[in-house]
C-alpha cells in the first residue's frame, strides 16, 4: 500500500469524500466488473457495486492499515455480490443448482455423449453472450472463484483471502468449477449448434 | 500417474500453481495419454474463452450517482451527530445556536487540514535542519523581494505580517498566551513550536499556502453591554463584521443581580486579525485566548488543478460537439457527459469559494462573561 494510498485514506476516514473518489479511482471498475459477471445484467450491477462502494465507505474506520486494501475492499464487494445472489435465488422459483446438486451436496452432471467440447465451438461467435449465460447456471461458490482467478486475474493467495477460505478449497474450487462450466458449455453448445 | 489424479491437478497446471516435479509428471502423461490431453486442452480453452471476455466499462451515470450517495451518507451521520449534540445543548445551555447545516462540512476539513498540517510539520521536522531552511527561506526572500536589500530578518517579518501568521518568535508583542496549535483546543505553552511551525510556514509558502486562521477569546468583563459595543466599534472600524451573537441572563448568586453571558462570532479581514484579537482582550480579563491555523494549502491546490482540468475537459468537449457529425445517439451521450462535467467544475467552485472566504475573513469566536465586581464571583 503506497503512502498515497495512506493518505487518502485517512482523509476519507474523516469523510473526506473527494478523496475517497480518488482512492476508489481504479478500484470501481473492477468491482463493477465482478458485479456484472456475478449478476448478469448491468443495472442490478451497478446498484450493487455502488452499495458496496458505499459500504466500503462506511467501514473505512474499521479498516485497520496491517492488511491490505486491495483484499479488504474486494472483500466487502465480493461478499455484496454473493448475498444479492442468495437474495435473488429465494426469489426465483426454479432453482438452477438442483440441476446438479446431488443428496451429499457434491455436484453431478449428466455425462453426455460428447465428452469433449466441439470443435465448432471455436467458431461460434456468439461465444461471449454462451460464455455469460453458462456462467450464470455455475453454482455461485464456483462462480467467485473463476471470475476473480480466469476474469479478473487475481492470484490464488488474493483469492484465498479476499473470499476467506483455505488456499486448498480455492484449488479445488477453480478446478471443479472449470469443469462444470465445460460441461454446461457442451450442452448448451448441442442446442446451439442445433439451431 | 493415472488419469484421474492427473485429472485432479490439471487445473492448477494450467494455472502454474504445481511445483517442478509435479509439472514434469503431468507433461510426461499429455504426452502420452489421449484422453486427458483432450481434457487439458478443454480446460485450457474455458480458461481462455473466460480470460477473453472484455472488461466493460462503468455506466453512464455511476460516478454521479454514487457521489450522490456519498453525500447523503455525510448528511445522515452529521445529522446524528447535530442531533446529539443539540440534546447535549438544551441541556446544558437553552440559548447556543445549533451550528449551521453547510453543504461544506467545516468540523470534517479542519480535522482534514489539521492533519494535513500535521503531517507537514512532520515531514518537514524530519528532513529539515535549520541550515537547509534558511536556504529554502532565502529563495522565497529573494523573490519576494528581489529589489530590495533588505535584510534576511527583515524580509522574513514582512512576509510573515503579510500573511499574518501568527507565532513570531523573535518578537511576541503579544503578551498573552499566544500558542501555534492545530487542533484548537489545549494550552500548553511551548516556546519551541511557534518557531518551528514558522519554518514549516515558509516551506509550504512554495506551494502557495492557503492558512484557514481562527482566533479565540474568552473574557470577564464587568459590564457586558459595554464590553459589546466597544468590540464591535473596533472590529467594524478595522474593516471586519459581527457574524452572529447570542446572549443569555443568570442569576447571581442569591443577589438580584443578573449578570449576562454571551457568544460573538466575527470575521475580520487577515491582516487585521492579529490587531483585533489584542484590542478584544483589553475589554477585560482574558480568561482564555488561541489562535489555530489550519493548512489547507494541499486540499486548496488539488481542488484548483482537478478544477482547471475539468475546465479543459469542458472546453474539449464543447469543440467534439461541435465538430462531431455524429448520430443523435452519441451526441446525446456527449451532452450527458458535459452536464456531468459543468456539475463538478461547480462544486469545486462552490468549495474554493468557501475556503477562499474563510481564509481572507477569518474567524474570531469571543465568549464574554459578566463579573459580578463586588462579590467577585465568577461562573
Amino acid at each position: 500500500m503506497c503512502d498515497l494510498e495512506k493518505i487518502l485514506i485517512e482523509k476519507s476516514k474523516n469523510g473526506d469524500i473527494q478523496s475517497f473518489e480518488k482512492l476508489i479511482e481504479k478500484y470501481q471498475v473492477v468491482a463493477f466488473n465482478i458485479a456484472y459477471k456475478m449478476i448478469g445484467n448491468k443495472e442490478d450491477a451497478s446498484d450493487i457495486a455502488q452499495e458496496a462502494l458505499i459500504k466500503v465507505f462506511k467501514s473505512l474506520k474499521n479498516f485497520r492499515g496491517d492488511s491490505s486494501f486491495s483484499t479488504w475492499f474486494y472483500r466487502i464487494v465480493t461478499n455484496k455480490c454473493i448475498d444479492e445472489i442468495r437474495k435473488m435465488k429465494k426469489v426465483k422459483v426454479y432453482s438452477l443448482d438442483k440441476e446438479f446438486e446431488t443428496d451429499d451436496g457434491s455436484y453431478n452432471i449428466e455425462i453426455s455423449d460428447n465428452k469433449y467440447l466441439p470443435d465448432r465451438l471455436y467458431e461460434i461467435k456468439e461465444k461471449k453472450e454462451l460464455i455469460q449465460a453458462a456462467l450464470k447456471r455455475v453454482p455461485e461458490k464456483y462462480r467467485t472463484v473463476l471470475i476473480l482467478r480466469d476474469m479478473q486475474g487475481f492470484a490464488y493467495e488474493e483469492i484465498s483471502e479476499i473470499t476467506n477460505n483455505p488456499l486448498g478449497t480455492i484449488k479445488s474450487r477453480i478446478s471443479r468449477g472449470r469443469s462444470l462450466l465445460k460441461e454446461i458449455l457442451i450442452k448448451d453448445s448441442e442446442l446451439f449448434l442445433e439451431n | 500417474m493415472r488419469c484421474e489424479e492427473v485429472r485432479e491437478i490439471l487445473s492448477l497446471y494450467i494455472d502454474n500453481e504445481l511445483n517442478e516435479e509435479e509439472s514434469s509428471e503431468i507433461e510426461k502423461h499429455l504426452e502420452t495419454c489421449e484422453e486427458c490431453n483432450r481434457e487439458y486442452e478443454d480446460l485450457l480453452t474455458i480458461k481462455k474463452l473466460l480470460t477473453e471476455i472484455p472488461q466493460v466499462q462503468l455506466p453512464d451515470n455511476f460516478k454521479q450517482d454514487l457521489h450522490k450517495k456519498l453525500v447523503e451518507c455525510i448528511s445522515e451521520e452529521s445529522n446524528e451527530i447535530e442531533e446529539n449534540n443539540a440534546i447535549i445543548d438544551s441541556r446544558e445551555k437553552p440559548n447556543k445556536t445549533l451550528a449551521r447545516k453547510k453543504k461544506f462540512n467545516w468540523k470534517v476539513m479542519s480535522g482534514v487540514a489539521a492533519a494535513v498540517f500535521l503531517m507537514v510539520v512532520s515531514a518537514a521536522s524530519l528532513m529539515n535542519n535549520n541550515l537547509k531552511m534558511d536556504d529554502m527561506s532565502r529563495m522565497e526572500m529573494e523573490k519576494a523581494a528581489p529589489e530590495n536589500n533588505m535584510s534576511y530578518k527583515m524580509a522574513k517579518e514582512e512576509i510573515r505580517r503579510s500573511e499574518g501568521i501568527s507565532g513570531e518568535a523573535p518578537q511576541n508583542d503579544n503578551g498573552n498566551a499566544d500558542e501555534i496549535n492545530t487542533y484548537g483546543f489545549g494550552t500548553s505553552k511551548v516556546q519551541e513550536a511557534p518557531r518551528m511551525t514558522q519554518n514549516i510556514k515558509l516551506n509550504t509558502e512554495s506551494i502557495d499556502s492557503k492558512i484557514i486562521l481562527n482566533g479565540y477569546v474568552n473574557l470577564g468583563v464587568e459590564n457586558y453591554d459595554l464590553a459589546y459595543k466597544n468590540i464591535e466599534k473596533s472590529v467594524v472600524s478595522r474593516g471586519g463584521y459581527v457574524q452572529r451573537s447570542n446572549v443569555a441572563k443568570k442569576q447571581a448568586g442569591e443577589s438580584n443581580k443578573y449578570l449576562k453571558t454571551g457568544n460573538i462570532t466575527i470575521r475580520i479581514p487577515r491582516n487585521e486579525f492579529k490587531n483585533t484579537l489584542s484590542e478584544i482582550g483589553n475589554n477585560g480579563t482574558v480568561i482564555d485566548q488561541r489562535e489555530t491555523t489550519n493548512d489547507v494549502s494541499i486540499l486548496y491546490n488539488d481542488a484548483s488543478n482537478k478544477l482547471s482540468n475539468l475546465e479543459n475537459d469542458e472546453s474539449n468537449i464543447i469543440k467534439s460537439l461541435d465538430e462531431e457529425e455524429s448520430d443523435e445517439n452519441s451526441k446525446l451521450e456527449t451532452q450527458k457527459e458535459l452536464a456531468r462535467v459543468r456539475e463538478e467544475i461547480d462544486d469545486l467552485k462552490s468549495s474554493i469559494g468557501q475556503w477562499n472566504n474563510l481564509i481572507k475573513l477569518p474567524v474570531i469566536d469571543v465568549t464574554l462573561k459578566e463579573v459580578d465586581k463586588d462579590t467577585k464571583e465568577q461562573d
